[in-house]
């Protein structure tokens, strides 16, 4: 395989990585706020 | 996540594999630069987002000193974070760009200077960040310091890099205003542009929501 491609398939396989990762904490991010949000309301509701 | 609300980050996604893609199978290699003028569409945009990002820093760092919000200084301190990454990244590939062609990684070239000292002005941020320990105090502070840093930026980023003479090749724009680049070169650039522009959007939301949750979270400790 030609030294191009082996660097392409890295940056591919970079990205991929990086596309993963901040997929994965928008989705994290999302869930946390869900159980924030849910948090809140029982404080709410307590006091 | 959902479709509907998400659709430019699954767009972004997969505007990045193009791009990277168009990078080195559809752009042709820059004259006397060979296969190593690829980098141009990665390095460039990396020094694009930075200067995006310390602009919005500054903004923000304005808009705090006006109206001393503490959204504001988030804002303005995750901008100048992200920022401070992009500009190690945009030195670390004319880094590894200059050890192809120049045959040294460091050469203190007028650009290789005015990014260092760049850097060491914006870690100067954060460290006179993390020196305050009262929460309005630190703000004000790095409001301020925000706003004359980015003063330099334009001299640092666009004027030095054009009055003294380096080996570095030819802004975009070169002296006499023109776009000096193949055609083809040109779209997968520009669009490279635009892919790290949203990718510094949309890193610069996750950062500022995880900010605005861990100090919710303290409240609700409290």
């Amino acid at each position: 395989m030609s030294d191009i491609y082996v660097v392409l398939v890295v940056c591919l396989i970079i990205w991929a990585g990086v596309f993963s990762y901040l997929f994965y904490l928008d989705r994290q991010l999302k869930k946390l706020q869900l159980q924030l949000d849910f948090l809140q309301e029982e404080e709410k509701e307590k006091s | 996540m959902s479709w509907r609300k998400d659709w430019w980050k699954y767009l972004t996604g997969f505007w990045m594999m193009l791009v990277i893609a168009g990078a080195f199978l559809y752009a042709p290699p820059a004259k006397g630069l060979g296969q190593t003028s690829r980098i141009i569409f990665f390095h460039v945009p990396c020094a694009w987002v930075a200067t995006l990002s310390f602009l919005i820093s500054a903004v923000y760092s304005f808009r705090y000193l006006r109206n001393p919000l503490a959204s504001y200084d988030v804002w303005a301190a995750s901008s100048a974070q992200i920022g401070l990454m992009f500009t190690i990244l945009a030195t670390v590939t004319g880094s590894i760009w200059a050890s192809k062609i120049w045959h040294s990684f460091w050469n203190w070239d007028p650009r290789e200077t005015s990014i260092f000292i760049l850097l060491l002005i914006y870690a100067a941020y954060f460290a006179l960040r993390s020196a305050i320990e009262t929460e309005e105090q630190k703000a004000r502070l790095s409001a301020v310091y925000s706003l004359i840093a980015f003063v330099t930026v334009p001299f640092f980023v666009f004027i030095i890099p054009r009055v003294y003479q380096s080996l570095h090749p030819d802004p975009l724009i070169n002296q006499q205003g023109k776009i000096n680049m193949d055609a083809r070169m040109l779209q997968v650039f520009l669009a490279s542009l635009a892919g790290f522009t949203v990718l510094f959007y949309w890193m610069l939301r996750l950062k500022v929501h995880a900010v605005f949750m861990k100090r919710k979270l303290e409240a609700l400790k409290e």
